[in-house]
């Protein structure tokens, strides 16, 4: 079973890191599908916008004021750091890829909810929030029921990582749906 | 209409942290058939990664170029571009800087349902101690755009490699061909900045230039920004 799931989540995860083997955080023998930049960038992006959901729309709304271009500094942490790393500037450990990455995912999750705010755009449909709860919920049962959470540390992670990765892209696609729909609806409009 | 309903500055932010979100790991440029108008500027910082055909889960050799491009007039356009690898256990090794001049020779008014086919020549040094390979490139693009936004190209490449800076011996040229396509994300306007996303995939017969190479796949994806022009 551990070499199935290893073998589908690198293939599909592959998809969007380049899981370069100097760099991928190894656990148990097993390496982890996504570097540790792409891990902790969707885990701050997961956990930043997750926090959104149980925070009131007030204080969303006051978030959403922030300048984007503030965000935007937080977005490059991660690129700044990449680029002094390549020009051997300076020296690149896991540690600093896991923090610059945090930030930077936690910068996109700020971007999201600015950019919903400013384009109408509502922040969940009943649909996208029943689902991450459902999500949610899932993880829950596989880390703490369906195996050992020490003994299966490795596939636990995997896991994790990839329905973090599947929440975290249904958030994105489901905004860019409604961004759409309310784009072709004033150009609906407009031609009448 | 109310500008929030219109593609604005804060949707193009968006989807580049979307790119960087999904794809921090894979991004690219890539070029049409049609020059840049006369004093129009491009800036297309990108990469390119590259898998054996037969070992095809293996790493990938990936590539980050920093390009910038300028049109000289109406079908000449030159380019330079400094390209970085990133393939963590190459050392650097494919690392290079380029030069390049296009020229358009159809289509010079670049009207859109009529073929633009180009070509230019391009030169490159991979400057790795290592490495120390010069590069001699014949490109032949080949786009026909349907629409005033999307342009689909096709290109082939016949490229040399050599020890010296004009090469000695025509032989084992590398064979490049590449399908993609370029897309503009708001109405081309001379005055206004032109955003634009590109997708090709390719083939390459041989990364090191050795007949013995079973053949490389190329992926492209990436960004490119193009200034505002004068219209003379």
């Amino acid at each position: 079973m551990i070499e199935s799931v290893e073998f589908i989540a690198h293939k599909l995860l592959g998809l969007i890191c380049h899981q370069d083997p100097s760099i991928v955080l190894v656990v148990q023998g097993h390496p982890l599908p996504l570097c540790p930049r792409c891990t902790s960038m969707h885990t701050g992006f997961f956990i930043f916008i997750l926090s959104m959901c149980l925070i009131s729309d007030e204080f969303r709304l006051k978030l959403a004021r922030i300048n984007p271009f503030v965000v935007l500094l937080l977005i490059s942490v991660t690129g700044i750091e990449w680029i002094l790393a390549n020009y051997h500037l300076f020296s690149s450990s896991t540690v600093s890829r896991l923090l610059t990455g945090f930030c930077t995912g936690t910068g996109i999750g700020l971007l999201l909810i600015i950019y919903q705010a400013r384009q109408s755009i509502y922040f969940m449909t009943t649909l996208t929030r029943r689902i991450v709860i459902l999500s949610g919920i899932c993880l829950l049962f596989i880390l703490f029921m369906l195996v050992d959470p020490i003994q299966y540390f490795w596939l636990n992670l995997t896991l994790l990582l990839s329905n973090i990765v599947f929440i975290n892209f249904l958030i994105v696609v489901t905004t860019f749906i409604l961004r759409a729909q309310g784009m072709i609806r004033n150009l609906t409009y407009t031609l009448q | 209409m109310k500008k929030q309903f219109q593609f604005n500055k804060l949707d193009l932010l968006f989807i580049c942290a979307v790119a960087i979100l999904f794809l921090s790991c894979i991004a690219t440029t890539y070029h049409t058939a049609e020059t840049l108008h006369p004093g129009q500027g491009s800036l297309s910082p990108g990469y390119m990664q590259a898998r054996s055909t037969e070992e095809f889960t293996e790493t990938p050799v990936q590539l980050l170029g920093t390009s910038g491009r300028i049109g000289i007039s109406k079908r000449f356009e030159f380019g330079a571009e400094h390209v970085l690898d990133i393939s963590k256990d190459n050392d650097h090794l494919f690392s290079s800087v380029w030069g390049d001049l296009k020229v358009q020779l159809s289509n010079k008014d670049k009207l859109i349902r009529k073929p633009i086919i180009s070509t230019g020549f391009m030169k490159g040094y991979a400057y790795h101690e290592e490495a120390g390979v010069h590069f001699t490139t014949i490109p032949i693009l080949f786009s026909i755009k349907p629409t005033a936004r999307f342009a689909p190209t096709f290109q082939y490449r016949l490229e040399f490699l050599s020890d010296g800076f004009i090469p000695a011996e025509l032989e084992d040229p590398r064979h490049t061909f590449a399908l993609g396509f370029e897309y503009s994300l708001r109405e081309l306007s001379p005055e206004k900045w032109d955003p634009r996303i590109a997708f090709s995939i390719g083939t390459l017969n041989s990364l090191s230039g050795s007949s013995d190479d079973p053949g490389i796949l190329l992926f492209n994806f990436g960004f490119k920004i193009n200034t505002p022009y004068k219209i003379k």
